[in-house]
């Protein structure tokens, strides 16, 4: 399961370091839109933690979005 | 000549006054060491079940800017529960008694109704702290110290995340690693798996507080440790594009049974049996005592104008046997330069874990070697369908509230006999209203 999952992984981000060459760097002044905060991955890190809280008490998963931030019994 | 020796300032004035030019304009931007050194991020939500758990837990979350890329960060959550939440235990077509997890109190739960356990009142205090530095020219470092606290249950967790930044920082790789030691300490004593549950007595004699009756060890402490590995990339794609792509690696020990979950013992009839001991047809459950997880977990950012859609997946598998598919977007509607509507959609499933039983016939119970009822570990789907508005208060401030429904939907894993004649797993409905409040001085 392990290996499969590395395996995926592997050619996924082979794929994406493959693709990324395909496009235009951008260029720090061209990073107007970029740089606003709604454009970021996680805008509202309050919103987020309070979902991963909630689904981690609710789901059987538990993950993927980046590490630390504590544990929880969640009975 | 200047150019070529010491382009990175004039670069990077570039991009900080674009960014802080907008930041005006569409958003209320982030601290600023000279200016606004201080983030302040609060939050209250509401999190409220049908007849169930109810939730209220406010946030507060600081980030000060130290100059220099230096940012320190510190988040304090309060976490307040009560409620009633399901025992594991079937419903059947006649009243059934339970005894709680202390053995000295008991409930009863009526013919045809899920039994839930309505003595779950706790309070969770958590803290984290972040300290964010450059580590060299295209590298940044972040470190983190989490610690929470509840009535059976710490947690202490460390935690580093290094980014490398290359390609004229269109690609950042990321890689992090975490670590926590929890300590859990079951109301009435660590269940002894498999265990018979001791008989209700009615609130009429039996166990004290810390007694946890036939199926209670005298042990109050037993320990998990949780280690986290993550690698990751992310990918401008274009000045309106933004890609990450996370692999994780989890692996759980110790302790990692729910102590108040039971399952119900029954014959081939569908009927509650008494399993091992003449009183009582339920018993503790047992799970592994150790978990490997991995998750694939993508998402991408992506503007339509002023509009933002930000989406997500994850594919996540256990050693467990759950395997999951999450999918997740939030489309950012700018409603003028003041206002904006973020609906938000949600589509969760997961299958069984491999040792996941609804009931256990009574043949079963000395074959097994891991067994849970607990509806979470089932074959199951959440949807979630929220809306979010957002406004600028004032130059630095920004305010938002957000509305959402959490349905849940369990499979049993297995319909005995009479047991057809009952709503085994009903729908959870939840509704979460979250407060918002975030300004800069």
């Amino acid at each position: 399961m392990l290996l499969r999952s590395i395996y995926k992984t592997s050619v996924l981000l082979a794929l994406l370091a493959l693709s990324a060459c395909s496009f235009q760097p951008v260029q720090p002044w061209e990073r107007d839109i970029l740089a606003q905060k709604k454009m970021q991955l996680e805008p509202y890190p309050l919103d987020a933690a309070l979902d991963e809280h909630t689904y981690f008490s609710k789901e059987a998963s538990r993950g993927g979005a980046g590490v630390g931030g504590g544990g929880c019994g969640c009975n | 000549m200047q150019l070529k020796t010491k382009p990175k300032p004039i670069r990077k004035t570039l991009a900080m006054a674009t960014a802080t030019l907008l930041g005006h304009v569409t958003h209320i931007g982030t601290a600023n060491a000279e200016s606004n050194p201080w983030e302040i991020d609060t939050a209250v939500m509401s999190y409220q079940e049908n007849g169930r758990v109810s939730v209220l837990e406010p946030v507060i979350r600081m980030r000060e800017d130290k100059g220099d890329d230096k940012f320190f960060t510190l988040k304090l959550v309060v976490d307040t529960l009560s409620g009633a939440s399901p025992n594991g235990a079937i419903p059947t077509n006649s009243p059934q008694t339970f005894s709680g997890p202390s053995g000295s109190s008991s409930y009863p739960i009526a013919a045809n109704t899920v039994p839930l356990d309505p003595n779950f009142h706790d309070t969770r205090y958590a803290i984290n702290a972040e300290w964010e530095q450059p580590a060299g020219d295209a590298r940044h470092s972040i470190y983190g110290l989490s610690f929470s606290t509840e009535t059976d249950y710490q947690s202490l967790g460390a935690s580093a995340t290094y980014n490398f930044d290359f390609n004229n920082k269109n690609t950042t790789l990321t890689t992090g690693a975490s670590f926590s030691g929890d300590s859990v300490q079951p109301l009435g004593g660590k269940p002894v798996a498999f265990a018979v549950v001791p008989a209700s007595t009615g609130g009429g004699g039996g166990g004290g507080e810390d007694e946890g009756g036939g199926g209670g060890e005298t042990s109050f402490h037993v320990n998990k440790r949780v280690v986290d590995l993550l690698l990751g990339v992310t990918q401008v794609m274009g000045r309106k594009d933004l890609i990450q792509l996370n692999f994780n690696y989890g692996k759980e020990s110790g302790y990692l049974n729910d102590p108040y979950k039971l399952l119900s013992v029954v014959d081939n009839t569908g009927a509650l049996i008494t399993a091992v001991a003449p009183d009582s047809p339920y018993i503790y459950e047992k799970r592994p005592d150790s978990r490997n997880r991995t998750a694939l977990y993508s998402r991408w950012s992506h503007q339509f104008g002023s509009d933002v859609l930000r989406l997500s997946y994850r594919y996540y598998s256990d050693s467990w046997g759950i395997r999951s598919n999450t999918l997740d977007m939030h489309y950012r509607l700018e409603l003028g330069e003041r206002f904006f509507l973020e609906p938000h959609l949600r589509s969760y499933k997961q299958t069984a874990a491999d040792f996941y039983h609804t009931s256990l016939l009574n043949t079963e119970v000395a074959t097994l070697d891991y067994a849970s009822a607990d509806y979470r570990l089932a074959d199951m789907t959440t949807k979630t369908v929220g809306l979010k508005f957002g406004w600028l208060v004032g130059k630095h401030s920004e305010a938002g509230i957000r509305v959402e429904t959490i349905t849940q939907q369990a499979q049993p894993s297995r319909v005995i006999g009479i047991q057809s004649q009952q709503d085994l797993l009903p729908t959870v409905k939840a509704t979460m209203v979250q407060l918002n409040y975030r300004f800069l001085f």
